[in-house]
């Protein structure tokens, strides 16, 4: 039985074409701050109109990392005030192929907050897994 | 859209996604390899894939844009990044 061990953060991410509440895993091993496949087919993102970025491979896949522009990544502080983030780009995971079998495949990859948002915007990262404790501090 | 509204959304997503992770060897038995829809500490719809659910939580008057949209891998699967 699996258990989920991972930290994740919940946010508020406002764009031009997208305003939607994300819950997201930080990964400092990643690059980039992506949203999942699932999470974009959950909305209705123009793909076809927006910048596609290079190619990334994440667990076993490949991916366009397309580029949702100008974005405002809303989180709640421990005392319940809202602290905005810009961030220039984030992507938006889309595999190579997009057969059934392989969107069925990244169905599990999350949606990732990765190192450049906490360069971009000073962020630091906070895990301690043996007291299940994880936070961003500005 | 309203800091206070913005606030309000981000509450009860972060309340959801706390419940999920503690619920979730419970949810793992029933919506295995499923995608799953969380509001308000529970589960307003699961599907087998994202479509069909995005379709399922509409026609229940949900907006996707503040339910969590969770994968719940199957029994025998364990996730690494």
């Amino acid at each position: 039985m699996g258990k989920r061990y991972f930290p994740f953060v919940t946010y508020f991410l406002t764009s031009s074409h997208i305003n939607k509440v994300i819950d997201a895993i930080v990964d400092t091993g990643s690059p980039f701050t992506v949203l999942s496949t699932n999470e974009i087919l959950g909305t209705r993102l123009p793909i076809h109109t927006m910048q596609k970025g290079e190619m990334v491979s994440l667990a076993g896949f490949r991916f366009f990392r397309y580029l949702i522009n100008n974005v405002s990544m809303s989180f709640r502080t421990d005392t319940n005030e809202l602290v905005k983030v810009q961030m220039s780009s984030i992507g938006a995971l889309i595999p190579t192929k997009l057969d059934k079998v392989t969107l069925k495949g990244v169905m599990s990859i999350p949606n990732i907050v990765g190192h450049d948002f906490l360069e971009e915007n000073k962020v630091s990262f906070h895990f301690n897994p043996c007291v299940k404790s994880a936070y961003l501090e500005c | 859209m309203q800091d206070s509204e913005i606030l309000e959304i981000l509450k009860v997503a972060e309340d959801d996604t706390k419940w999920f992770s503690e619920k979730y060897e419970e949810l793992q038995s029933k919506y295995a390899g499923k995608v799953v829809a969380v509001k308000n500490r529970n589960v307003v719809g699961d599907a087998d894939s994202v479509d069909e659910l995005v379709k399922k939580v509409q026609e229940k008057g949900e907006d996707t844009a503040y339910v969590l949209i969770e994968t719940i891998p199957g029994k025998d699967v364990s996730f690494i990044l």
